[in-house]
Parts: structure tokens; C-alpha cells; sequence
């Protein structure tokens, strides 16, 4: 018996053999496809780079060469692999896991695969593991053939180790990738009856959340003027979102990060410990995501092949949340496409949002069960549906909550750090230089008008904290500024007199005794708390980013005046900048860092060079940020007179009255 | 033996069978005949392990057939729209059912048959007839060398020479490798010619479960004119009276019960005529269905 049972056992093999017949296509889409992005990119990468060297730099060429033969190392591990990899590796996951299941969707298919003597878990396996040969194999012999093509053109030059290292790392983080995008297909498909509900599982289970999220933050955004951040971070929420956690880490771990430079991931996860963090959770995801897949598998009935999705409760639930997040989007919407008075604005967000709840719930009835009747078919749900999204939104928009009036007691407060909304006096943009250490690279770097909120942060008493949660605000609510008590919590209109910037931010993050945090950002009003915070000792220095030092070295900085441009010496711009800085110290009071319908003596927009090392015809303009010198600022003015641009300055008599804030609102 | 014990199969809330139980007896031709809808696809796609009963179990050979692919080995579904890999050709498609059996399925033999029935087994089965592609699902099901063949709707669809090219097969493979096919068909006398066996399924239900031989004693028609309405009146007090007909004076009767006894009642009425007829399967089916209320006499009306 036991020896019958074993000849007509069919091995595992076997029927990997066997699937991996019907699937010829896949493995000759996949190699073909590997090897044109992996060996023949970068056989026309290096001549490419080869032969730029020579154009560019003739009799030097053997010095060039090996400039260029760098440039290309770099730009194939550092930037075209790892990325190309990972974009084949999610779109290779697609056609794998909604092919290798696609009897699945075709009721015969099923009943043949079903009939043969072999169990569900050996043909989910089988198909699994064939999932991973069609894309693996041809990535490893692809792997390898760009990997001898980049050493025979640079091993000489020492870049051996460089290249290893990066097919090591892109193997790696593509099959990371792979998996994560992989499993979740697998998921969705097995849900799903038919390939057209596979493909919106898949957009369901992978965006969501994410969606959720997105939605969850703009309305935080929109409705609450106290708000500043969710407790979660993006990078956090996508722990659960397959396709962009997977692609995102597999991209992050392809091009070697985690071991040469962990602060590049710091700057996304927060740490390095954080980054390791959500690389666990994912595979965990992941992991959980294949289990469901197989035990749904197993138990899938064969007559829920071209029935659209029969799981009942993920149906249900999918119907649901998507309706209410459609709803949601649409509300939304209103808020960003039209310009509508905030009254109307409000009420045709509630129209709307119920008007398309109620269709995406009837469209996905109607999808899910595959009839024009299922649009109405659980129209009891429909209408409880259509009344939570009603009922999110209306708290949203009415603060229903109290997320901006919650005062919290002093007593409470164990810790509290502030920093103030007015950055550098105006400077804005971020800060791209040429990094010293990295010839010819463009890095991001902290400038005066970007910088760690972290390090801007200043530690102030428990009783200071909770007299800026409580001081009077200045709230811009229904297209009107009302100054609001939050001890009475009554509101007034602002005189008219005084509509003009009438509110400090201050941006509050509190560590409260029960081991809770509590970050708002307050627009205070009241005048005697905003000088009693600004007059607190060395809250200027650490509330205002004076990083000078960090400026990298420019090679010139073009300043863009009202009445044209010139360009600062390299050996002057950080002299500006200080200049700026002590300007700023020395006048440093309430009215000077409220002072913004001033008259400016210099309007500057800053720029820097940038020199392509091989060769000048690729050389351009970085901008970089805006600087307003006023009267008040002495020193700098009287610096950029000294050096020459007293010809682009501008007096008060001058009709331009520069209004930053004007300015930014018409511009928008 | 496939012995069914008590399965029940619903699809949503549609009850496709219905606490069924009956047994096939391995070595004879079972024939599955039931109305629209009774359940015969579905109890089909049970046996060989496609769905999973609800309630109930399914015993191959002893063994339970779900999920276990020794006693699967001993069946082969002939689906009535069996499903062919696309672009395949006969050849994929055995190569495909000789992995699946690797121990029984017998190429040649299935090389031979394709030839005996002039079938070109490198043409691309997407080329043939809806009639040649029976033939090759059924010849797939022979060389598999299964045990149990399960034939749903097969013979729709075939030429009359060809149907009869694969009974002969059928009746050839139960004598020489005992197979069992198992036919679900509405061409009751197509059934009639080849079943041992039969099941009757009627709304998810078994109405009876018999060898056709011995259904055929236990039921018959009694063509009859007798003298008078007491006679008449006797008989339907005596026999169970399944089916009445009146042509003038000609009565015919359908009747369950022994032959014997049935011809006792009826001579005892000293009645003027009478002729006991056996039934075909066709009418042994619409009797008992009538029975059920399946009629649709008021058609017409």
C-alpha cells in the first residue's frame, strides 16, 4: 500500500514542472526584460560615459577615462540599479502572482486543477516557488553578467569591492521588494474571483491605509489650526502598505544605505534603529500576508472562481471603507480644486461626500457581485455608510471633538519645548551645495531656511507652556479673524485695526506625566505672553537657525535685486550671511521678529553656482532661498553697499513696497 | 465503491443537494439522471474532491476523496466543458494528465485511441469541434487509468457512431481494467442502452437508487379496460397507482410493485383487456418525477 501510495505520488517537482510549462511566456518576458535593463544598460552606460571623456577632454583622455569610468560605477550601483531593479521587481510580482493563480479566475481552469490528485497546498507551493524562479533566476544570471561587464570596464580602477558590494545589495533589496509586492498580489488574487477584482484587492489592501492616513492628516490640516503632526509618521503607516514599504526598503537596501550611511535613512525613519524597525514590521506584513494567502487558498471554493469576490466579510469591509474614504476624497476635493466661500465650501462637501459614498458603495456592490442589480442590494448599509461619512466629515469640519479648544492642566506638564514659526527672518527654499567631500555632487545640506525643527526646539517652564495654551488666539475662521479665549471659550471679532499679523506661532510640544505627548502649534495673540516667551534666556539662539557654517562652499552667489542682478565674491557670501545674522541679534525684540510690512532696502534671491567638474557646458544656477534686508538690518546693508550692489538697492521712497506675505498670496 | 453519506452542498442560498446518500458499485456502468437543477454537476464535482459538501462525506474506496490525493488517483472528471490549457494541443494535454497520474495514465494507449478515432493530436485543440473535443476529454479520462471515470453530460454533443465507438470503449475498459464509469446524462436512453445502475436525483434529493433491472420489475405500466368503475376503484385500493390514463375506454395504469402481485389484483377484475408493458427509463423518470410535482401539464393550459 505504502509503496502504491509513493509511485503515485506527484512529486513537488513535478509539478513545478509542470506549471512551469504553461508559463514559457513569463520566464521569456522575465529574462528578456532583466537582461535588457541589467547587462545591456550598462554596456551602454560605460560607452556612453567612455565616450563623453573622450569628447570632452581629448589628450587627457586616460585621466578622464577613469573619471568616467567612476561616474558610470556610480550611476549604475548607486542610481539606475537599485531603482530599476526594484520597479522590475514590483511589475515582475504582478504578473507572477495574478498568473501563476490565474485558474483561479476561470471557473473550468479551477475544476480541472482541482480535480487532479494533488493537494491545494501542493499546488499553491508549487506555483509559489515558480513565482520565485521566473523572476529570481533570470535577476541572479542578469545580476552577474552586469556585474563581470562593470568589472572587466572597472575592477582596474578599484572599484571592485563598490561593485560587488552593490549586486550583493540589489539582489537583496529587489528580492525584498519582490516578496512584500508578491504576497500581496497573492492575497488579493486569492480574494478575488475575477482578474479586474484582483486588481483593485490590490490597489485596496496596498493603498488604503495609506490613503486613510493622507486623508486623516488634510483634514487635520483643514479643520483644526492647533494641529502640527499625527503621532505617526508616514514612513510608519507604510509598515503595512506591501507596495510601498516593500519597494521603498527594497529600493533603500538595493543601493547599500543601511551599511554605509545610516544617517540617510535617519533623516526618512527618524533613526537607525527606527529604520531596522520597519524593515521588521514589513517582513512581518509580508509574512502574515502569505499565510492569509495560503490558508484562504486551501479553503477557497472552487465555485468562487468569476464570482467577483465572495469572502463576505472582506467584501463587506473593503465596501465599506472605501466608500467612506471616497466620500472623504471628494470632500476634499472641494476644498482644493474650488474656490468657494467657506459656508458653500462646507455644504457642498456634505453633498458631495454622501453623493459618492453612495456610488462607490453601489459601483463596488456592483463589481463585487458582478450584476448592474448589486448597486442597491444592501442599501441599508449603504445609507449607514453614507451617515458615518457624513458624521466624520461634520466632525471634522465643526471641531466635534474639541481638538482645539482642549486645554490641558499645568499640573500635567512635565516637560515642554517650543519653537517659533519665524525662520531666519525670512529665508526660505531649501538648501542644495556642493558638498567638499564629494566633488561634483550635489547633497542636501541644512541652510538658513532649512532646518531640524528638532534642533530648533528650546526648553521652557511648565507655567510658560501652559500660558500659551491658554493665552488668546487669533483664528482665521470663516474668512474673518476672531481672537478666541480658551479659559471662556468665547470669540470676538479682531479690529480691523489690528487684522494685520496678528498672531505669533508657537509651535508646543509637551511630555506629559502620564507619559504621553502633546504637540499643538498655538497662534497666540496675547502680547504679554509672546514677550515673556521671546524673553526667555537663549530662546533666540535655539529658536533661530543660525548656521552660517553650514552654508558648504559655493563658488559664487548671484543676488537678484528689484532693480537686477550681480553676483557676490565666493570669499564674501559667508560675510552676507553673518552679516544677516548679527543684524538679526542685535534688533532682536517682539516687534523687530513681527515686523513683516516693512519697506526693504534689498530684496535677494540667492543662488548658487554649480560647476559640472567635466566640463563647463553643464554648469548651472542652484537657487537656494530669499533674504528681505531692511533698514533695521545696518550691518548687512551697509555690507552689500560696501561690495559694490548699491546700485540694486532701493530706497523707502521707492514706489516697491516688498510685502512677503502679500507677495506669496498673490503669487499663489 | 464510492459510497455518498449524507452530503448536502448549498451555493449561497441556493441548496444544490440536499442530504444525499447512495452508493456506486464499482465494476458496472452508473447512470446519474435527475431533473434541471437536481444536483447532478454539482454531486459529480464532489466526488472527484472540486467542492467541498457542506455536510457529509464522500468514501472512495473507503478512504474520504476530499483533499486526498490517493483516493483522487482512482478518478477522472470528464467536466460537460472540460478545459483545455490555451493554444494547447492533445499532446500538452496528455503530457499535462501523465504528470497528474503518473502512475496510471498510458500514452500509448491514449496515442492509439486518438488514432482509432482519426484525431490529430498535434493540431491545437482550439481548432476542433465541440464534438471532437468530447472525444479527446473522454479519451484522456480512459488512458488516465482511472479507476473511476465520472462523465458529466459526455456523450452531448457526439455523433451517433462515435457514441456508440465510446460506450463499446466504456464496456471494453469495464471488463478488461474494471473501470466504473459514472455518467450524469438527460439522454435517459442513451443511459438505458449502457447503465447497470442508476440514480435518480431529483431538487438536491435522491429519489431512488437502483439497479435498472430491478426498477424495471418493481415498476411497469398496465394497459387495461375493464367492466366497470368498481374494478377500476379495486385495483387503485390494491396496487399503488403511480400514473392514470384514460383513452376511451382503454385505461393505462402506472404501477409500482411485484409483477406478480400487481397481475393478481388486476385478474381478480375479471377485467375484458389487459397488458402489462415494462417501462423505459425515460418513463420509470417522468413517473416518479410526477409523483414529486414535477409536471408541467398545466403547460398548454
Amino acid at each position: 500500500m505504502t509503496s502504491q501510495k509513493s509511485q503515485n505520488k506527484i512529486t513537488l517537482l513535478g509539478l513545478m514542472r509542470e506549471d512551469l510549462s504553461h508559463r514559457k511566456w513569463m520566464v521569456v518576458l522575465s529574462s528578456f526584460v532583466q537582461l535588457l535593463f541589467g547587462p545591456v544598460a550598462a554596456l551602454l552606460v560605460f560607452s556612453n560615459m567612455e565616450a563623453q571623456s573622450f569628447y570632452y577632454y581629448g589628450d587627457e583622455m586616460i585621466l578622464n577615462k577613469q573619471k568616467a569610468i567612476q561616474y558610470a560605477v556610480e550611476e549604475m550601483t548607486q542610481s539606475y540599479l537599485p531603482a530599476m531593479m526594484i520597479i522590475i521587481a514590483i511589475v515582475g510580482a504582478m504578473i507572477v502572482g495574478i498568473g501563476g493563480y490565474r485558474h483561479l479566475f476561470n471557473r473550468r481552469m479551477t475544476d480541472m486543477v482541482n480535480s487532479v490528485p494533488v493537494t491545494r497546498g501542493k499546488q499553491f507551493d508549487s506555483i509559489y516557488y515558480n513565482n520565485w524562479l521566473i523572476w529570481f533566476v533570470p535577476q541572479l544570471v542578469s545580476t552577474i553578467i552586469t556585474t563581470f561587464i562593470m568589472l572587466a570596464r572597472a575592477a582596474s580602477y578599484g572599484y571592485a569591492p563598490a561593485i560587488l558590494k552593490s549586486a550583493f545589495f540589489v539582489l537583496i533589496g529587489s528580492a525584498f521588494c519582490f516578496a512584500c509586492m508578491m504576497h500581496l498580489v497573492i492575497l488579493a488574487v486569492v480574494l478575488s474571483g475575477t482578474i479586474f477584482n484582483a486588481l483593485l484587492n490590490v490597489a485596496f489592501l496596498g493603498f488604503d491605509l495609506l490613503l486613510a492616513y493622507g486623508l486623516v492628516v488634510v483634514f487635520c490640516q483643514d479643520c483644526f489650526y492647533t494641529f502640527v503632526d499625527l503621532p505617526i509618521s508616514l514612513s510608519q503607516i507604510c509598515w503595512v502598505s506591501a507596495p510601498l514599504s516593500g519597494g521603498y526598503l527594497g529600493a533603500i537596501i538595493a543601493a547599500g544605505v543601511s551599511v554605509d550611511s545610516p544617517a540617510g535613512f535617519a533623516a526618512e525613519f527618524g533613526s537607525v534603529s527606527a529604520f531596522y524597525l520597519v524593515l521588521v514590521a514589513t517582513i512581518i506584513v509580508a509574512i502574515v500576508n502569505l499565510i492569509l494567502a495560503y490558508s484562504l487558498y486551501i479553503k477557497r471554493k472552487s465555485e468562487e472562481s468569476e464570482s467577483g469576490v465572495s469572502n463576505k466579510t472582506y467584501r463587506l469591509c473593503i465596501r465599506c471603507i472605501n466608500s467612506v474614504l471616497c466620500g472623504l476624497t471628494v470632500a476634499e476635493l472641494f476644498t482644493e480644486l474650488f474656490y468657494l466661500n467657506e459656508k458653500a465650501q462646507t455644504f457642498w462637501q456634505i453633498v458631495f461626500s454622501a453623493v459618492f459614498c453612495v456610488i462607490a458603495f453601489g459601483l463596488l456592490d456592483m463589481i463585487h457581485t458582478r450584476s448592474f442589480k448589486g448597486f442597491f442590494s444592501h442599501w441599508k448599509q449603504m445609507i449607514a455608510i453614507a451617515l458615518i461619512t457624513e458624521a466624520i466629515l461634520v466632525t471634522f469640519i465643526y471641531d466635534l471633538t474639541g481638538f482645539d479648544k482642549r486645554i490641558i492642566s499645568e499640573s500635567s506638564i512635565e516637560t515642554a519645548w517650543v519653537c517659533t514659526s519665524i525662520y531666519g527672518m525670512g529665508s526660505d527654499g531649501s538648501g542644495y551645495a556642493k558638498d567638499p567631500e564629494n566633488e561634483g555632487f550635489l547633497v542636501e545640506k541644512y541652510m538658513l531656511g532649512d532646518y531640524d525643527e528638532n534642533d530648533m526646539s528650546f526648553e521652557i517652564p511648565a507655567d510658560v507652556a501652559y500660558d500659551i495654551i491658554t493665552a488668546q488666539r487669533a483664528v482665521w475662521k470663516n474668512e474673518t479673524f476672531y481672537i478666541y479665549n480658551p479659559i471662556t471659550r468665547s470669540s470676538e471679532l479682531l479690529p480691523e485695526s489690528e487684522i494685520d499679523y496678528p498672531a505669533e506661532y508657537f509651535d508646543l510640544n509637551v511630555q506629559r506625566r502620564n507619559g504621553w505627548e502633546f504637540r499643538r502649534e498655538y497662534p497666540v495673540y496675547d502680547r504679554e505672553v509672546m514677550e515673556e516667551i521671546i524673553a526667555l534666556p537663549g530662546f533666540m539662539e535655539s529658536s533661530y537657525p543660525f548656521r552660517t557654517g553650514e552654508l558648504g562652499c559655493p563658488e559664487s552667489i548671484r543676488i537678484s535685486g528689484v532693480n537686477g542682478d550681480k553676483e557676490v565674491p565666493a570669499e564674501m557670501v559667508e560675510a552676507v550671511f553673518e552679516a544677516s545674522v548679527e543684524d538679526f541679534k542685535e534688533n532682536y525684540s517682539l516687534d523687530y521678529i513681527q515686523m513683516r510690512d516693512f519697506q526693504y532696502v534689498y530684496c535677494l534671491e540667492c543662488q548658487y553656482y554649480i560647476s559640472n567638474p567635466r566640463g563647463g557646458e553643464n554648469s548651472y544656477w542652484v537657487y537656494t532661498m530669499n533674504m528681505y534686508i531692511p533698514e533695521e538690518d545696518a550691518r548687512t546693508a551697509g555690507l552689500l553697499d560696501e561690495l559694490g550692489f548699491d546700485e540694486l538697492r532701493h530706497s523707502p521712497e521707492d514706489d516697491y513696497y516688498y510685502d512677503y506675505y502679500d507677495e506669496y498670496y498673490e503669487y499663489f | 465503491m464510492i459510497e455518498i453519506k449524507g452530503i448536502s452542498k448549498k451555493y449561497d442560498d441556493i441548496e444544490a443537494l440536499s442530504d444525499v446518500s447512495f452508493g456506486m458499485p464499482e465494476g458496472q456502468v452508473f447512470g446519474l439522471v435527475g431533473t434541471n437543477g437536481a444536483g447532478k454537476s454539482t454531486l459529480l464535482r464532489c466526488i472527484c474532491g472540486v467542492c467541498k459538501p457542506d455536510a457529509g462525506e464522500i468514501l472512495v474506496d473507503g478512504e474520504p476523496v476530499y483533499e486526498n490525493p490517493v483516493a483522487k488517483q482512482k478518478i477522472f472528471f470528464i467536466s460537460d466543458d472540460q478545459y483545455y490549457f490555451p493554444g494547447s494541443t492533445p499532446e500538452d494535454m496528455m503530457n499535462y494528465y501523465a504528470s497528474m497520474y503518473p502512475a496510471s495514465f498510458s500514452k500509448e494507449r491514449f496515442e492509439k485511441l486518438m488514432g482509432a478515432l482519426s484525431l490529430d493530436k498535434k493540431r491545437r485543440i482550439q481548432t476542433y469541434s465541440k464534438g471532437m473535443k468530447k472525444q479527446l476529454s473522454i479519451l484522456l479520462g480512459i488512458s488516465s487509468g482511472c479507476k473511476y471515470i465520472l462523465c458529466d453530460e459526455t456523450f452531448d454533443g457526439l455523433d451517433p457512431v462515435v457514441r456508440q465507438a465510446i460506450k463499446r470503449l466504456f464496456i471494453h475498459d469495464m471488463d478488461e481494467y474494471g473501470i466504473t464509469p459514472v455518467i450524469a446524462s438527460h439522454n435517459l436512453r442513451e443511459l438505458e442502452d449502457i447503465c447497470e445502475f442508476v440514480g435518480l436525483l431529483h431538487k438536491g434529493g435522491v429519489i431512488l437508487s437502483k439497479d435498472l433491472g430491478d426498477m424495471k420489475l418493481e415498476i411497469f405500466k398496465v394497459q387495461v379496460v375493464f367492466k366497470d368503475q368498481a374494478s377500476l376503484d379495486a385495483v387503485r385500493a390494491n396496487c399503488k397507482v403511480i400514473a392514470e390514463e384514460h383513452r376511451g375506454s382503454l385505461i393505462t395504469l402506472t404501477i409500482r410493485g411485484l409483477r406478480t402481485e400487481v397481475e393478481t389484483v388486476i385478474t381478480s377484475q375479471l377485467p375484458i383487456f389487459y397488458e402489462v408493458l415494462p417501462l423505459t427509463l425515460e418513463e420509470i423518470f417522468i413517473s416518479e418525477t410526477e409523483v414529486l410535482g414535477y409536471d408541467f401539464a398545466e403547460i398548454t393550459k
